[in-house]
């Protein structure tokens, strides 16, 4: 086959894409924005948060391990097992495996970085110092106390009056808009941003676990923002959604919440099973059995596990037959788990599996994890969940899906991908590293099991002393200490070998088959290679070398910046190339003043909060400022005879697809809305609604409707007048874009104000709280367009917004008509449902 | 079955004692000395466990489980087996393993027929465990409150013919039907040797029959966290022989004995003049506080504070004078400030009442 | 850019489209049952059947047809390149696969609907 470019190449070619993706020095490192660097840094701080939220555990189990234990209070203890639960599933589980996209992706894709290089810095940077300022507030005992799924109403005003509760909402609402951010990075550059010739049906199956976690991120997590938001709403503003004596209902927030909840565990354990099937073949050597029932698995478990949320609510009353959906539910969603496991298995038989560090934690993860999902699909049978629901059994299934199906791989992982950032951790103390958790986890939580049976329910501070459990409880704190002795050792071996950011690699230590192994440096790999095989380094003879020299695409960066190549989704074929912004301090700023706006309204003090708010969106502007580059570079030829364009609108574009997966979220969290009005409704529909709260007249949302559809046709309008080009338009433009704004403010006026003048008040009945609610939805989008629509005027002046260059304006309108949309229908569910169903 | 005509149907409640002013807000206190609980629940009778029971209900419950149990450590056992012959058998006995036959045959084939069959299995279950509907026949209702149950037992109307506390007796071999209620937040009413939990939720009725097949105490504990004392949300509930149990109702819904000698009448008036009895009624005296619970018969319970003391006038002492180290941030105030005269006889008082 | 890559965001919903069908089975289901209990017509029959029965039937027939739809459609080869590509022909093999795999993730769901009570 020829090569796409000769050699020799260039003289100062190599030195010019070095010099180009450089990190920055020092304690300039902060501003950097490049996938690796900021992936180690992510996984770094979620490997802290696993540390910390690991103490917790040890200081309750020290509580446990005798009845009447006297170590810790009530108080502290309650503390403490919300924070674990919180931490470990916010702050570490999610994190570390989006870190970890972050950081592999584009290894395994051949690209120069992943498509948004700032957004992936904000959303770590927004969760590191959220993330550790939520933490610190055991230290100042006003950490939740409600329990990680803070349930309502022990989590409302009036059983927790302080502001612990405000910690969780804000805190962990703002990380989860932290994690949405790295997943819209993750599913564009999935799709988008692959090597040449990896279509689907080569792309390594740890992408597509990736690419399905992100879309069920993207899927669930509004859920849990929903709720949140719902749940602070009523704590600061007397919102009545959950409280029952005002047509509440506290079962809103478990719905919503395990909404969110049960997919969670599913978006934990995918990437960790897409990187099982990456690492079992590299160490058999065999490529994986099964590669397409494996991505059929994953497709599977995306799906399925979004209908097994009432698996959660089993006892709480609800009717027989719905129940028993779920648990036919929770037979399939184990049929895909079946499909992965037996496919490393096969992989394993038809290969050798070589028994390094990395193949142990496989083969506890398949024990553990195996065991865990038995367990699994006995807790989703009713009846038998009737008995070991919120006991110690239910404790010990989820340490061993979690665990088991989470952490072992991460371990796995680590060690086998360490060397693609620095050098191969210790073997033997590796194998330590490895038994102690092994023996640990199953001393620790399979003991748990008969514990639950014997009748220990969870979330219990102390226990008597005559009821059989003390034994069993000082056996699990025992293995509690083995595992943390386990993670200790593996710290100590972290802090002694591991050097990040250093230019020299150890090289494909596992003689792996996928393109993370390739010689790279910041910049990746020096040329982007052709791929035709789902293992080209064992398929294609020469390929690192010829990479290395510079053979294949894009040799050098001749834009003279930041580059990659951006490729069709199911073909990947080149499209452009996407010129990519590099180190920056603006989303540093931007997320860290995001965090100050979340914290400070947690402590109430709202004018500094109103101020690190309106920062924070000045950064993010000041940060997007330069993202849209001049289109009229020249088309630049990559080799192999391939011309690229550098610049893209429309579907082509990365941008659009982003805006795309946005506007999924914005419907996601929509469609949870219109859920809880109709939940709301189910349990008041005699009295919807109330008496004393009428419906308005309809010319109010009327004259909502023709506000919105004027504001929606002057943008459209201006978007023709851009197209004309030439600047003749550049005016009429203008004049429509700012005219539309107050159209939309006063369409949102009109329908507030008409329901004001009816009677609806917020905090009377469950009914204002939801009508009112999906104004708060609405005026997210109306804030945002206030903004958006000066920004974009802004950059016509300054003339970078034209005919051709227009992605800004694209995407207003985009996000305009989507605003446009979800307000006529919440307008009509408003007005005409109660008037169809009344 | 788990629900009756109740089920699901939103139902408001009056709101009473929730309101917040009628919560009596006692600082928690962090406690570190708590060698005064340690030993304490010995001799509270009573088993809670699911591997022990003593009911239709949970008897057909631990049968699924332990038919769940076979078959998944031999699922288990299985998948070990070939996993470690994959890695360590001889490669050319090791390769009909290798293929994708293998993968869908033990990954979707297998699964299929097993779970096609739990399935239909555990919804059988689901059914049986539905008690045949007993007309006339008894109904409780318990309402969950932070930390403690309040009991009322019901006539065929709903009408109350008695109310108790932290306690249930049942007759044994008729269904019972709880019905299931949450004063505050949201609690789960579980007695694992005799049936499955079932959550009360504030704003719902839920409804609960089963019954229990022996004579015997058996303990019982919240299973949803509730807050700062979850873990001392005990009660027990007691089967009794139908006539045992016909006599004890007879006596449990009549007001309170009067004080018998000298110590329980200065007990009474201790009681009354203390503040006990704003929060406490005892039936047939001017005690009518709704906060507490309902003290008519405390001395014929197996427990104090639900569940968290045997009872016994020693620790019945021990709770009024320290209720807050006993169960630290529980509603009621260490009444330490009673001279030992008077507590001991307000405890032999309250003892008296059976 | 080639002529037979396939528009990528219909690609992607038809590759996934039998798990979209399960989707709307299970919260139509779901959502059937839960009106069915609030407003009291769980027990109610026509023509010797219950009503919830009856309506998870529709749906689910509904849902296999659709299913089978599905798969049909993953079956026919397309045309030119596309015919060849791996990638288009994995995503059509994917597309097939998943309509199966949803007709029994339906078909599991429909189940309980023979066995137990509607809102006991």
């Amino acid at each position: 086959m020829r090569l796409p470019n000769a050699t020799p190449r260039p003289p100062g070619e190599l030195a010019e894409l070095e010099r180009i993706w450089d990190r920055p020095r020092g304690w300039r490192i902060i501003s950097a924005v490049n996938n690796n660097i900021i992936g180690i840094f992510y996984v770094g701080t979620a490997l802290l948060f696993f540390v910390l939220a690991g103490i917790l555990a040890l200081v309750m189990r020290t509580q446990l391990a005798v009845p009447n234990g006297g170590f810790v209070g009530h108080d502290l203890y309650n503390q403490l097992f919300t924070m674990h639960g919180t931490v470990m599933m916010f702050l570490f589980a999610v994190p570390v495996v989006e870190a970890l996209g972050v950081y592999l992706l584009p290894n395994l894709q051949a690209a120069r970085d992943l498509p948004f290089p700032r957004l992936s810095a904000y959303a770590f940077w927004a969760y590191f110092v959220g993330g550790l300022v939520f933490f610190t507030s055991i230290f100042f005992d006003v950490a939740p106390r409600a329990g990680w799924f803070m349930y309502p109403p022990l989590s409302s005003t009036e059983y927790e009056p302080g502001i612990s509760a405000d910690f969780w909402l804000l805190g962990i609402g703002f990380i989860e808009i932290s994690a949405i951010a790295g997943a819209v990075e993750i599913v564009v550059g999935v799709l988008k941003t692959r090597a040449p010739g990896q279509g689907l049906d080569k792309l390594p199956v740890y992408s597509w676990a990736m690419l399905v976690f992100a879309a069920m991120i993207i899927f669930a997590f509004p859920a849990v923002i929903l709720c949140t938001l719902l749940l602070e709403l009523e704590r600061a503003f007397d919102w009545p959604f959950f409280i029952a004596e005002r047509g509440g209902d506290p079962l809103l927030w478990q719905h919503l919440f395990w909404f969110f909840g049960h997919p969670e565990v599913y978006i934990i354990f995918l990437p960790a099973a897409g990187m099982v099937s990456m690492i079992v073949p590299s160490m058999a050597q065999s490529p994986l059995v099964g590669y397409r029932l494996v991505v059929l698995a994953i497709l599977g478990t995306g799906f399925l596990s979004f209908g097994l949320w009432v698996h959660h609510m089993f006892t709480t009353g609800l009717p027989e037959l719905s129940l028993s959906f779920f648990s036919a539910a929770s037979m399939a969603v184990s049929i895909p788990s079946g499909i992965q496991v037996f496919a490393w298995i096969a992989t394993i038989a038809r290969g050798k599996m070589r028994l390094h560090t990395p193949a142990l934690f496989i083969l506890g993860f398949l024990f553990i994890f195996t065991l865990g999902g038995l367990t699994g699909v006995m807790v989703a049978m009713m009846p038998f969940d009737w008995q070991v629901h919120d006991t110690y059994f239910v404790v010990a299934h989820f340490h061993y899906v979690l665990i088991g199906g989470m952490v072992f791989p991460l371990f796995a992982a680590f060690y086998y991908w360490a060397p693609t950032a620095s050098v191969r951790m210790s073997e033997t103390i590796g194998r330590w590293v490895f038994a102690l958790i092994f023996v640990g986890v199953n001393v620790t939580f399979f003991t748990m099991h008969i514990t639950g049976l014997r009748g220990m329910p969870r979330r219990v501070w102390t226990y008597p002393d005559d009821l059989g459990w003390n034994t069993l409880n000082a056996v699990s704190t025992g293995g509690a200490f083995v595992i943390a002795a386990g993670v200790a050792l593996f710290l100590f071996d972290l802090a002694r070998r591991f050097r990040p950011f250093r230019t020299e690699q150890p090289g494909n230590v596992w003689n792996a088959g996928t393109l993370e192994w390739l010689p790279s440096g910041n910049y990746q790999t020096r040329s982007v290679p052709i791929v035709t095989s789902r293992e080209p380094l064992w398929d294609q003879p020469n390929l690192a070398e010829d990479v290395k020299e510079g053979r294949y695409y894009l040799p050098g960066a001749p834009t003279g910046g930041r580059e990659t190549i951006v490729t069709s989704p199911i073909r990947a074929e080149p499209q452009y190339l996407l010129r990519i912004p590099g180190p920056a301090w603006s989303p540093v700023l931007a997320a860290i003043f995001t965090a100050g706006f979340f914290l400070l309204l947690t402590v109430k003090l709202v004018p500094l909060s109103v101020l690190s708010g309106v920062l924070a969106v000045a950064f993010v502007l000041v940060w997007v400022w330069d993202t849209d580059p001049d289109p009229d570079h020249p088309p630049v030829a990559i080799g192999g005879g391939i011309v690229l364009p550098v610049y893209a609108t429309g579907p082509v574009s990365h941008a659009w697809w982003a805006m795309v997966v946005l506007m999924l979220v914005g419907g996601s969290l929509f469609a949870c809305t219109v859920f809880s009005y109709l939940f709301l409704w189910l349990g008041n529909a005699e009295a919807w609604p109330p008496p004393g709260a009428g419906l308005p007249h309809p010319a109010w949302p009327a004259g909502a409707v023709l506000l919105y559809l004027a504001g929606a046709g002057a943008v459209l309008l201006a978007g023709s007048f851009l197209a004309r080009g030439g600047g003749a338009g550049n005016w009429p433009f203008r004049i429509l874009l700012v005219l539309a704004v107050p159209l939309l403010v006063a369409a949102f006026g009109a329908d507030l104000l008409g329901l004001w003048r009816a009677g609806v008040r917020p905090s009377e009945t469950s009914y204002g709280a939801i009508v009112f609610g999906f104004a708060v939805i609405q005026g997210l989008y109306v804030a945002a367009l206030v903004v958006m629509a000066p920004y974009t005027v802004a950059r016509s002046f300054a003339g970078l917004l034209d005919a051709r260059r227009r992605v800004t304006f694209d995407n207003t309108r985009m996000l305009w008509l989507y605003a446009v949309a979800q307000g006529l229908i919440a307008l009509a569910l408003v007005h005409l449902f109660p008037r169809l169903v009344g | 079955m788990r629900r009756g005509a109740l089920g699901n149907r939103f139902v408001r409640t009056s709101g009473r004692g929730a309101g917040a002013g009628a919560r009596r807000v006692v600082k928690p206190r962090r406690l570190l000395a708590l060698g005064a609980l340690g030993g304490t629940l010995q001799g509270c009778a009573g088993v809670q466990s699911a591997l022990d029971t003593a009911g239709p209900h949970a008897d057909r419950v631990a049968a699924l489980g332990w038919a769940m149990f076979a078959a998944a450590a031999a699922i288990f056992l299985l998948v070990l087996a070939l996993a470690l012959f994959a890695v360590f058998a001889r490669p050319e006995r090791r390769r009909w393993l290798g293929g994708r036959v293998v993968v869908i045959a033990g990954g979707v084939a297998f699964p299929v027929i097993a779970l096609s069959a739990l399935l239909v299995f555990g919804l059988s279950t689901l059914r049986a465990l539905d008690p045949p509907p007993a007309p006339g026949g008894i109904r409780i209702e318990v309402t969950g409150r932070q930390w403690w149950w309040e009991v009322r037992y019901l006539d065929a109307e709903g009408g109350t013919i008695a109310i108790s506390a932290n306690e249930v007796r049942m007759p044994v071999g008729v269904p019972v039907e709880f019905v299931l209620k949450s004063a505050d937040v949201i609690h789960s009413f579980w007695v694992p040797s005799l049936a499955g939990k079932l959550d009360m939720i504030p704003g719902r009725v839920n409804s609960y029959r089963f019954a229990a097949g022996r004579p015997g105490i058996y303990r019982g504990q919240c299973a949803e966290y509730c807050g700062a004392e979850h873990a001392l949300m005990a009660f027990f509930a007691v089967a009794m022989e139908p006539a045992a149990f016909r006599d004890w109702m007879a006596r449990e819904r009549g007001p309170a004995a009067a004080p018998g000698d000298a110590a329980a009448r200065r007990g009474a008036e201790v009681f009354l003049n203390a503040g006990c009895a704003a929060c406490h009624t005892i039936r047939g005296t001017e005690a009518k506080g709704a906060i507490g619970p309902d003290l008519t018969h405390v001395g014929g319970r197996v427990s104090l504070a639900a569940g968290t003391l045997p009872n016994n006038i020693g620790s019945m002492e021990g709770w009024i004078a320290s209720s807050q180290h006993i169960k630290p941030g529980n509603f009621m105030p260490s009444f330490d400030v009673l001279s030992s005269e008077d507590l001991v006889a307000v405890a032999a008082y309250l003892e008296s009442l059976r | 850019m080639s002529r037979a890559e396939m528009p990528a965001g219909r690609a992607l919903v038809f590759m996934a489209g039998g798990l979209i069908v399960w989707a709307c089975q299970f919260g139509l289901v779901y959502a059937i049952n839960t009106h069915a209990c609030s407003f009291g017509w769980g027990s109610a029959r026509i023509g010797g059947a219950g009503l919830v029965q009856l309506l998870v039937g529709v749906v689910t027939a509904v849902a296999l047809a659709a299913l089978l739809v599905l798969f049909l459609a993953s079956l026919s080869r397309g045309e030119g390149e596309a015919r060849r590509d791996p990638a288009i022909r994995f995503v059509r093999g994917m597309a097939a696969a998943v309509a199966m795999f949803g007709a029994l993730a339906v078909a599991w769901t429909a189940v309980p609907a023979l066995v137990s009570m509607p809102c006991a």
